[in-house]
């Protein structure tokens, strides 16, 4: 993060005047971060292709008005959270019904994290468990476990101070291990 | 049924999985687990199991999207271009109006003045000489016999024939 800080100015300088080739350069060097982001809020690639898709949108149709309060890498990832976290709400009321149906699974024995573990259904197991969490602790995990990011620059991200993410964090890890335990416990 | 009551070090491992896990615990703290974990059998498998999977949190790479993905980005920018390209051109229109409809009155004025001004006006018939001399001249006999204006109108009558 930050590494670009100059050129990625010079970037949006120009893509406010319109110039795709800047756009293109700027999208290459940070989707993936992007990407990452929304996949791993929204836990759906598709729909986290969708999103990423909005946000460099946004930022093409708003590369104007960036007021330089921010690195711009900064500014494109607190886009890519916000629209990860508006996605997650539109979806909030299918994700619950989804949820009832793991309920009655798990009720019936179908899914144990002891023999999850060795299968390809990990992947759903970590997913379930991340939107067991409140989107704001959700939110700091994945940028922090994920994208890698220390508290101080996910807080940029997220507008909020360095002290208030290390308690989403440490709420999001126990709130996760309240999820596991019982799980795990099941299998034994 | 009564639940069964926890062993006080159990619950202290279970509740402090992600610490210790993380080592945010104090090393003396951490050391006490460790010496539970070896002598109870449940909470040494508990904490392996969490490890294992805890650890796949962190082993995630980051993703990268479809292939297409610029392409599909370049045709949204493209959409989204439409309605600005469209808006300059309306708004130069606006611009560009007045005189634009002052020109093509204009050519409207000069195209209908020139088309009209080739039409006979009203009931009467455009008649050409030819048709005139045919269908006028020739019933014309008024003219005295043997007089200049009667041998002139004759004589027309005739150089008119031998041609046709
Ligand atoms: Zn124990």
């Amino acid at each position: 993060m930050g590494e670009h800080k100059l050129e990625d100015e010079e970037l949006l300088r120009r893509i406010a005047e319109k110039d795709l080739q800047a756009f293109r350069q700027l999208v290459e060097r940070h989707n993936i971060f992007v990407f990452t982001t929304c996949c791993n809020l929204i836990g759906d690639f598709h729909q986290a292709e969708e999103a990423a898709q909005d946000v460099f949108l946004q930022i093409y149709r708003s590369a104007g008005s960036f007021r330089k309060e921010s690195k711009v890498s900064t500014w494109i990832y607190r886009i890519a959270v916000n629209r990860s976290l508006n996605t997650l709400r539109r979806s909030k009321r299918s994700r619950w019904l989804e949820s009832l149906s793991t309920l009655k699974k798990e009720e019936a024995g179908g899914e144990e994290p002891g023999r999850l573990l060795e299968t390809e259904e990990m992947e759903e197991f970590l997913k379930r468990a991340l939107d067991f969490l409140p989107e704001k602790q959700k939110a700091a995990f994945v940028l922090h476990k994920y994208n890698g990011l220390s508290p101080g620059e996910i807080a940029e991200i997220l507008g909020v101070s360095p002290n208030t993410v290390e308690v989403r964090l440490h709420r999001a890890k126990k709130n996760l291990q309240k999820y596991i335990v019982p799980r795990l416990k099941k299998t034994f | 049924m009564k639940k069964k009551e926890m062993n006080p070090e159990c619950r202290k491992v279970e509740e402090n999985l992600v610490d210790l896990v993380e080592g945010n615990i104090p090393e003396f703290r951490q050391r006490e687990i460790q010496k539970h974990l070896e002598s109870c059998p449940q909470c040494g498998r508990l904490a392996d199991r969490f490890d294992r999977l805890w650890q796949e949190f962190s082993k995630r790479d980051l993703v990268s999207p479809s292939a297409s993905f610029w392409e599909n980005l370049f045709c949204s920018i493209q959409a989204d271009e439409r309605p600005y390209f469209w808006g300059l051109f309306i708004s130069g229109m606006k611009h560009s109006f007045r005189p634009a409809a002052i020109i093509f009155l204009l050519l409207l004025g000069l195209f209908f003045g020139y088309y009209l001004g080739d039409i006979p006006g009203g009931s009467e018939k455009a008649i050409s000489e030819e048709v005139f001399i045919d269908q006028y001249v020739q019933d014309f006999q008024d003219f005295p016999q043997g007089s200049v204006s009667d041998f002139y109108l004759k004589y027309e009558i005739q150089v008119k024939d031998q041609t046709s």
